[in-house]
C-alpha cells in the first residue's frame, strides 16, 4: 500500500482479530425451527426505523436513519456552482459521495474510497436522478454526502432512503421520494431488510440463494433502482420484487412522518424569530 | 436587515456586539457551548464516542487490529490517531485527500495523546517482539461549527475510555494469536487531557469556544491542554495576533476549569453506563 | 390540526404536502411554483404548505412554498449584492452574497465587464475608478454568463457601489455619482456609486 503522507501513519501492516479467531455462529441457517430470524423477526418483519431530518447545521438539508445496527447520515449541499469546467451542464448536476466510516464494519476500512464504495455512490446517485427536477437547477450542482457510521446489513437501502429525505429537506424540489428496501432470499425463504449476518455473500452457494435492493417512488409507483446479484429463478425474483415492494410501502410512513415532522419545527423556528 | 447586514460586514456586525460584551449567539465571552457526550454507541468499533460542543459534532471509533512491533520497541503498542473533516461536515471541504486543516488538527492530536502519556503503550503489547495491538482512532467530524480541536480531544478521551479488547494469547504451538476467555478487557487511560480553545477578535478580545464563523473572522486562535493533575500538556498558538502574559494567564486558569468540568461529565456518563 | 387553521390573507389556506402528493387537476387549477404536471394531475415537487392563488378569471394557481427562503439561485434579471474580489483593466470579478434579498449560503461567482459598468460614456470607462476590492455593489445579472461566472450590470443609476472601505478603513461617504469620501481623511476615492433607492431600504 502507498504511504499516505497526509494522515498519521501507523504499522506497516495489521491484522484484524477476525483472521486469527473463528467468528462462525454457532446455526449457519438464517432462519430457526420455528420461523424466526436470528433477531426474532419474522422472514417479512423490518427493523425499527428512527429517521431524523436536520441534524448537520451546515448542511442544506440532512438526514440520519438508524435501523437498530445500521446507523447511516446524509448531507446534502447545493445548489452551488460547478467547480470543474469540464462538468457544466445546462440541467443541474447531482454528484453522490458514499463512504463507510473507517470503523463501521467487524474489518476496518481504509480512508481512501474503496471501489465498492464508488459502486454504491453510483447506485444512490442513480436511484436520486430521476425523481430531482434537474432541469430546475440551470447550471448549479447538488451534492449529497452519506456516510455509513455503523453497518448492521442494508446499508445501500438505508441510504437511499436517507438521501432522498436529505434532499427533501433541503428543499430541493423532486417528483417523489426514493425509498430504498432490501431483501435477501434463501431458497423458497424471503427476508426483508436483512442484517449484517444475513447479507448475502457468494461463499453460500445453492438454488435460489440471492439479496436484491430495490428504490421505489412510492407515489408515482415506479421503481428508480435495482440491483440484485446472486442466481435466482424468474418467479422467486418476481416474489422477492414484490416483499421488497411491500417493504418500501412501509418504509415510506416513516419517511412522510419525518418530513412532516422536519416542516413543522423549521415553522416554530420561524415564528419564534 | 440584520442578516445582510452581517453577510456584507461580518466583522463589523461582531464588533457592534461585542463591544456590549455579549456574542450573537447570546454566549457571554468566555462561555462555552453545552457539551453532550455519548459513548459506545457504534458496536462495530472496540470503543467509540460521539460528542457535540453546541452545533459540531464529532464521532471517535477506535478499531484494534493485531500487528508485529517494531525492533526498537518490542513491548510496545501502537495508537494511531486521525481527524477526519470530510465534505459531509461543511460546505468548506471538498472530497479527496485530508486538508491542511484535518492534517494539522491530526498531528495536534498525536501530539498531545503522545505527550500526555494517555496510553501506557505497553498495555497494548501481548506478546514481546512478536504481537502487539494497534489501536486505530479515527475522529470524524460530522457537523463543523469551529472549534473542533476541543471535540475531537474530548470524543478520543472518551471513546480510549470506553476500549474493550478481546483477551488474546499466542498459541505456543501454532505461534498464532487465539482468543483465551470471551470477555473483553477495558483499557487504562492514564492521564485525562482536555483542550479548550480560544479565539482572538480585533488582536485583543478573547473568546473562548468559537463557532465557525468566528473563527473565520478571528485574528489568531490559541488551544490550551491541562490533565486532571493541574499540569498543562500544551499550548498551541498557530502565529496570528500577539497575546498579553495575562491574557495567556487567564486562558490558561479558564482552561483548567473546563478540563474539570469536563472530566466530570465523562465520568458521570460512565457511571450511568455501568448502572 | 394546527396547521389547517393556519389562515392568511383570508381567501389562502394552507397546509403541509409532501412531494408527490397529488394537489388536483389541469381543468380546475394551474400549476405553480413547487409543483409539477403528470397526466392531467398537478403534484407537489417540494416539502411544504400548499397556497392557492386567486388568478383574475383563469384557473387559480397552486403554489407549494417552504417557510424558509425558497432555493436561490440567481437569475437573468435578478438584482444581487455582491462583493469586489479582483479587478483588471478589463472586468471585475466578484462573488454574490445575496439575491434580492436572501442571503446565499453557497457563493456564486460573477463578473462585470468594463461595457456593462455604466450607460454613459462607455469608451471612457477606467475600472480602477469604479470598483474597489472590497467593496460591496448592487448589480443586475445580464446573463448566466460561461460556466465560471455570471455575467452582471451596473448599467444603471441605481446600481454600483453601496458600501466601501477608505484606505483607513472606515465607510465612506458617496459625494456625487463617481464620488466618496471617507469621513476621518476626508480623502475622495472614486468610485461607481448606486442610487439606493427608497423602497429597496428596509427598516429593521
Amino acid at each position: 500500500m502507498p504511504l499516505d503522507s497526509k494522515r498519521i501513519p501507523g504499522p506497516r501492516e495489521s491484522f484484524p482479530v477476525t483472521n486469527f479467531i473463528s467468528t462462525e455462529k454457532d446455526n449457519p441457517d438464517l432462519v430457526n425451527d420455528d420461523g424466526t430470524r436470528h433477531d426474532g423477526r419474522k422472514p417479512n418483519d423490518i427493523r425499527p426505523i428512527f429517521l431524523r431530518c436536520g441534524i448537520i447545521s451546515n448542511a442544506k438539508g440532512s438526514a440520519y436513519i438508524e435501523t437498530k445496527d445500521t446507523k447511516v447520515t446524509c448531507a446534502v449541499y447545493g445548489p452551488r456552482q460547478v467547480v470543474r469546467r469540464e462538468d457544466f451542464k445546462l440541467t443541474g448536476t447531482l454528484t453522490c459521495d458514499f463512504k463507510f466510516a473507517t470503523f463501521s464494519c467487524q474489518k476496518r476500512q481504509q480512508h481512501m474510497q474503496s471501489s465498492n464504495e464508488k459502486d454504491l455512490s453510483l447506485i444512490v446517485l442513480q436511484a436520486m436522478e430521476p425523481a430531482v427536477c434537474l432541469e430546475k437547477y440551470p447550471r448549479a450542482q447538488i451534492d449529497i454526502f452519506i456516510t455509513v457510521l455503523q453497518n448492521g446489513g442494508s446499508a445501500l437501502s438505508a441510504a437511499i432512503t436517507c438521501a432522498s429525505a436529505a434532499l427533501a429537506a433541503a428543499g430541493i424540489e423532486m417528483y417523489d421520494v426514493v425509498v430504498g428496501c432490501s431483501t435477501r432470499q434463501i431458497g423458497n425463504t424471503c427476508l426483508v431488510d436483512p442484517a449484517y449476518d444475513e447479507e448475502y455473500n457468494s461463499k453460500t452457494g445453492g438454488k435460489n440463494n440471492g439479496s436484491l435492493c430495490l428504490g421505489l417512488m412510492p407515489s408515482l409507483n415506479q421503481v428508480s433502482a435495482f440491483i440484485e446479484c446472486g442466481e435466482l429463478e424468474t418467479e422467486i425474483l418476481m416474489q422477492s420484487i414484490h416483499s421488497c415492494v411491500d417493504g418500501c410501502m412501509r418504509i415510506y410512513p416513516v419517511v412522510r412522518q419525518c418530513l412532516t415532522k422536519s416542516i413543522k419545527s423549521l415553522q416554530k423556528h420561524q415564528d419564534g424569530t | 436587515m440584520a442578516a445582510d447586514f452581517k453577510t456584507a460586514q461580518p466583522v463589523e456586525y461582531y464588533r457592534q456586539f461585542l463591544k456590549k460584551d455579549v456574542r450573537p449567539d447570546g454566549r457571554e465571552l468566555g462561555e462555552i457551548r453545552s457539551t453532550i457526550v455519548n459513548i459506545g454507541s457504534i458496536s462495530t468499533a472496540e470503543g467509540s464516542a460521539l460528542v457535540k460542543l453546541g452545533n459540531t459534532t464529532v464521532i471517535c471509533g477506535i478499531k484494534a487490529e493485531l500487528c508485529t512491533p517494531t525492533n526498537d520497541e518490542p513491548k510496545k503498542g501502537f495508537v494511531v490517531p486521525n481527524v477526519d473533516l470530510p465534505p459531509l461536515c461543511s460546505p468548506r471541504f471538498r472530497p479527496g485527500p485530508p486538508s491542511e486543516q484535518a492534517q494539522v488538527v491530526s498531528q495536534f492530536i498525536a501530539d498531545v495523546l503522545k505527550d500526555s502519556k494517555m496510553v501506557n503503550h505497553e498495555d497494548l503489547c501481548i506478546a514481546e517482539g512478536k504481537i502487539v495491538w494497534v489501536l486505530y482512532c479515527d475522529m470524524m467530524c460530522l457537523d463543523y461549527d469551529g472549534n473542533v480541536i476541543d471535540a475531537c480531544i474530548i470524543s478520543l478521551l472518551a471513546a480510549l475510555r470506553n476500549v474493550a479488547l478481546p483477551s488474546i494469547e499466542v498459541d505456543e504451538e501454532t505461534a498464532k494469536p487465539k482468543l483465551t476467555s470471551s470477555t473483553s478487557s477495558t483499557m487504562t487511560v492514564q492521564s485525562l487531557p482536555v483542550s479548550t480553545s480560544f479565539a482572538i477578535f480585533d488582536n485583543s478580545i478573547l473568546i473562548a469556544d468559537p463557532t465557525n464563523e468566528e473563527e473565520n473572522l478571528a485574528t489568531g486562535v490559541v488551544t490550551v491542554v491541562t490533565n486532571e493533575c493541574g499540569e498543562l500538556c500544551a499550548l498551541h498558538k498557530p502565529g496570528g495576533s500577539s497575546l498579553s502574559e495575562s491574557q495567556i494567564q487567564e486562558c490558561v486558569k479558564r482552561s483548567f476549569s473546563r478540563g474539570d468540568e469536563i472530566r466530570k461529565l465523562l465520568d458521570e456518563t460512565f457511571n450511568s453506563l455501568d448502572r | 390540526m394546527l396547521f389547517l387553521d393556519w389562515e392568511c390573507n383570508c381567501d389562502i389556506i394552507q397546509f403541509i404536502l409532501l412531494l408527490g402528493d397529488r394537489l388536483g387537476r389541469c381543468e380546475h387549477y394551474a400549476s405553480g411554483n413547487g409543483t409539477y404536471v403528470r397526466q392531467q394531475c398537478i403534484y407537489s415537487s417540494l416539502a411544504g404548505f400548499v397556497h392557492e392563488q386567486e388568478n383574475d378569471d383563469k384557473l387559480p394557481i397552486l403554489n407549494v412554498t417552504r417557510e424558509e427562503q425558497h432555493t436561490v439561485i440567481p437569475e437573468v434579471g435578478s438584482i444581487v449584492t455582491a462583493k469586489v474580489t479582483n479587478i483588471n483593466p478589463r472586468f471585475c470579478k466578484c462573488t454574490i452574497l445575496c439575491v434580492e434579498d436572501s442571503p446565499l449560503k453557497d457563493k456564486f461567482r460573477g463578473m462585470i465587464r468594463k461595457d456593462d459598468v455604466r450607460a454613459t460614456e462607455k469608451d471612457r470607462i477606467e475600472m480602477y475608478k469604479c470598483f474597489r476590492p472590497g467593496d460591496i455593489i448592487l448589480a443586475k445579472v445580464l446573463s448566466l454568463g460561461d460556466a465560471q461566472s455570471y455575467l452582471l450590470t451596473t448599467a444603471e443609476n441605481e446600481f454600483g457601489v453601496v458600501l466601501a472601505e477608505s484606505e483607513a478603513g472606515v465607510n465612506m461617504v458617496p459625494i456625487s455619482w463617481c464620488e466618496m469620501q471617507c469621513p476621518k481623511t476626508n480623502i475622495i476615492e472614486f468610485r461607481k456609486v448606486a442610487k439606493v433607492q427608497p423602497q429597496h431600504i428596509l427598516t429593521s
